[in-house]
């Protein structure tokens, strides 16, 4: 018998692992590219070995204006440049930074400038010392920067810089840096500061957690009274919702966008959330788990003198939690994934949500694997994080409608 | 007594107020922009400001257009394929999973179901690098084995963007499917395999008498849910093939036509009048298949 067993049980988990290969591969190789540097994207399929591991791609992503090591084009010829900054008479952004370094690291830089041979972690350590005189506020005055051939976005800081506006840590870090690139063109690469990745995720988690706090209270709500209630038009509104969800949504695209358009709510975030501020869906959910609530229970309560939005509140909400759980997951992810609406009516690129913007990165960065996945990689945790949390009661809704009926 | 009367209001009319954000935001922006569009139909527009008046001219130019064509035999190819690949995979796997015997269900489940929690947009972007020329991942193993050239571009050959955008699809939306088959596996009475084993039927015979009706309800739902999904089909295509439709429109799809029309071109009327023949092929099919199914008896 237990033979029987094993033979049945081998070729099955077999078969599974196979199968669980398959699709954990294409995942799984997502983060390995998320790890490795531009130049190991060809050496290696998978990961890297430990010591060629990278958090480049991510620290270029958020846009960091700190220096890194791949960053810095010749050590030897940085070094050299940072010496001559220090000599006698020298003055500008370089002497600026020469002045920050400590004894150690001026050392360092005339051992590099005359030989060019840094280990690791001499790279460190300039980097560190570098990146310490990058952050401060006080690096550079006025008169550094005049004549210099500054970026616009750079051009802007040290415009409201000069003004006597107080700048963000990251943006005297960013004009900081920027300066640096243009005295040092040959020896610093220039930042990457192509996508606003941090505030894309922020749009994304406001619109689809305003959205489906909304959604969940207003369809809960309605759900509780088709559930709960016998009133005119009940059957009416049962049989229209039934029909909106035979009709696919292209349908009112384009007269939506112009009803959009004409109530001012084209390019707002307020054009995602309140077209979509009932679900369809989300109220046959609750309608269904609220069904189930005995009529004695609210009477009861009607009697001691609860309001009725009372009873949806102390009574039907509560019952409804795993219902509350499964949409939740469904209608996050809904919102979070969404690209055709978002796509139509977003213009402005600091109101972007994350698939808007990622497909944007698409188009302009579409060589640089390594950044592109650890974009979605980021992208994508959230929902994992929160199918984790929720996933018991995901699935029992997700299956409940269809099992049963 | 207000405190009263206003107790008596509140009891008589919380229905209607609790339903009235539905009410409201639907009449608003669903029925509303539903009529709008039988209007919309009938104009050509340039964006949201400019109308003229055309009748008919939209449907015409609809069903003599060829990449209105292209679009509904892509969609249809796309259907057909990703549908009748995606029953037996995710069934196959409910199968093994269903397995007394197997251990650690859930981490498979979530193995198996992860890659719909990506969501289209973000598995385009991935697949968009798996697909790549040399660097792509299935180039890196088919060279490996032998299989195929490494420089193999998949999205930028007109034959091979159809397989791409099936087998993404397939990986996306099997485990999806797969969780549908096993509610519907568990939910399957013991005493019916009993008495067919008592009655000396074997194991396919078990599957095919046994297992195959029970779950033929689930079954016909994901085959209309999926195919109403493959009919959508817009965010895979258009990410993977960098916002356009690929080599020759090989990956042209209804709604990226109804995209590119209603909104890269700007004439919100002809976006109307494909979104209604989009529809319409949704419902006909949709109904042909429950028809077929026989599940319309029942009811």
């Amino acid at each position: 018998m237990a033979r029987r067993r094993l033979g049945i049980q081998i070729p099955l988990y077999a078969a599974l692992g196979v199968a669980l290969v398959l699709f954990l591969a294409p995942v799984v190789w997502l983060v390995a590219c998320t790890v490795k540097d531009p130049d190991d994207l060809f050496h290696y399929t998978f990961f890297p070995p430990l010591g060629h591991l990278s958090t480049e791609n991510f620290r270029k992503l958020v846009g960091s204006p700190y220096l890194g090591a791949s960053e810095v084009r010749d050590w030897k010829a940085l070094a050299a440049r940072l010496v001559e900054a220090g000599g006698p008479g020298a003055s500008g952004p370089g002497r600026k930074v020469w002045d920050r370094l400590g004894p150690a690291e001026r050392d360092l830089c005339g051992r590099v400038a005359a030989t060019g041979a840094i280990d690791p972690a001499g790279q460190a350590q300039l980097l560190d010392a570098l990146n310490a005189a990058v952050a401060r506020a006080d690096l550079l005055a006025k008169e550094d920067l005049a004549g210099l051939a500054l970026a616009g976005d750079i051009q802007a800081l040290a415009a409201r810089a000069a003004a006597g506006a107080g700048l963000a840590p990251a943006e005297v870090a960013l004009l900081n840096r920027g300066v640096l690139e243009v005295v040092w063109p040959g020896e610093i690469a220039q930042g990457f500061r192509g996508i606003p990745f941090g505030r894309y995720m922020v749009n994304s988690l406001f619109v689809a957690g305003a959205t489906v706090l909304i959604q969940m209270f207003f369809s809960s709500l309605g759900g509780f009274a088709l559930a709960k209630y016998h009133f005119r038009f009940k059957a009416a509104i049962m049989i229209v919702m039934l029909g909106t969800m035979m009709i696919p949504g292209q349908v009112m695209l384009a007269p939506l966008y112009e009803l959009i358009y004409r109530m001012g709510l084209a390019d707002s975030h307020a054009g995602l959330i309140v077209p979509a501020m009932v679900s369809v869906f989300g109220m046959f959910l609750f309608r269904q788990s609220m069904l189930q609530i005995p009529d004695e229970l609210l009477e009861a309560g009607r009697m001691d003198g609860c309001t009725e939005f009372g009873l949806y509140w102390n009574l039907a909400l509560p019952v409804s939690r795993p219902m509350i759980g499964a949409f939740c997951l469904a209608g996050f992810m809904g919102n979070w994934n969404a690209f055709l609406w978002p796509q139509i009516i977003l213009h402005s690129a600091d109101l972007f949500t994350l698939p808007i913007g990622l497909n944007q990165m698409v188009g302009t960065y579409s060589q640089q694997y390594g950044i592109m996945m650890a974009g979605t990689l980021l992208a994508i945790l959230p929902v994992m994080v929160l199918f984790l949390i929720l996933q018991r009661e995901f699935i029992a809704g997700l299956t409940a409608g269809a099992v049963k009926g | 007594m207000i405190g009263q009367r206003l107790f008596r209001w509140q009891h008589r009319y919380a229905p209607y107020l609790f339903t009235a954000p539905f009410v409201v935001t639907f009449a608003v922006f669903a029925l509303y922009p539903m009529v709008k569009s039988l209007v919309l139909a009938l104009f050509i527009t340039s964006g949201p400001k400019s109308q003229v008046f055309v009748g008919l001219e939209n449907f015409a130019f609809l069903f003599t257009d060829p990449s209105f064509f292209k679009a509904v035999q892509n969609t249809a190819i796309f259907t057909f394929f990703s549908v009748f690949l995606q029953l037996p995979v995710s069934l196959g796997l409910a199968i093994l999973l269903n397995s007394k015997l197997v251990r650690l269900r859930n981490l498979f489940r979530f193995g198996f179901f992860s890659p719909y929690l990506m969501g289209q947009v973000f598995v385009a972007v991935l697949f968009s690098v798996i697909f790549a020329p040399r660097l792509g991942l299935l180039n890196q193993v088919l060279s490996r084995m032998a299989l195929a050239a490494s420089n193999t571009d998949w999205l930028g050959t007109a034959g091979l963007v159809m397989p791409a955008l099936v087998l993404t699809s397939l990986w996306m939306y099997a485990g999806f499917n797969m969780v549908y088959f096993l509610a519907a596996l568990q939910a399957v009475d013991r005493d019916l395999y009993d008495a067919a084993a008592v009655d000396g039927a074997n194991a396919f015979q078990r599957f095919w008498h046994v297992t195959m009706p029970s779950i033929k309800p689930v079954a016909v739902f994901v085959v209309v849910l999926s195919t109403i999904g493959s009919f959508q089909l817009f965010e895979l295509p258009y990410l993977m093939l960098q916002n356009t439709s690929g080599p020759e429109q090989a990956g042209l799809t209804v709604v990226m036509y109804l995209y590119q029309k209603g909104f890269e071109s700007g004439d919100l009327g002809y976006a109307s009048v494909v979104g209604w023949t989009l529809a319409l092929g949704v419902l006909v099919i949709s109904l042909v298949q429950m028809r077929l199914a026989g599940t319309w008896r029942k009811d």
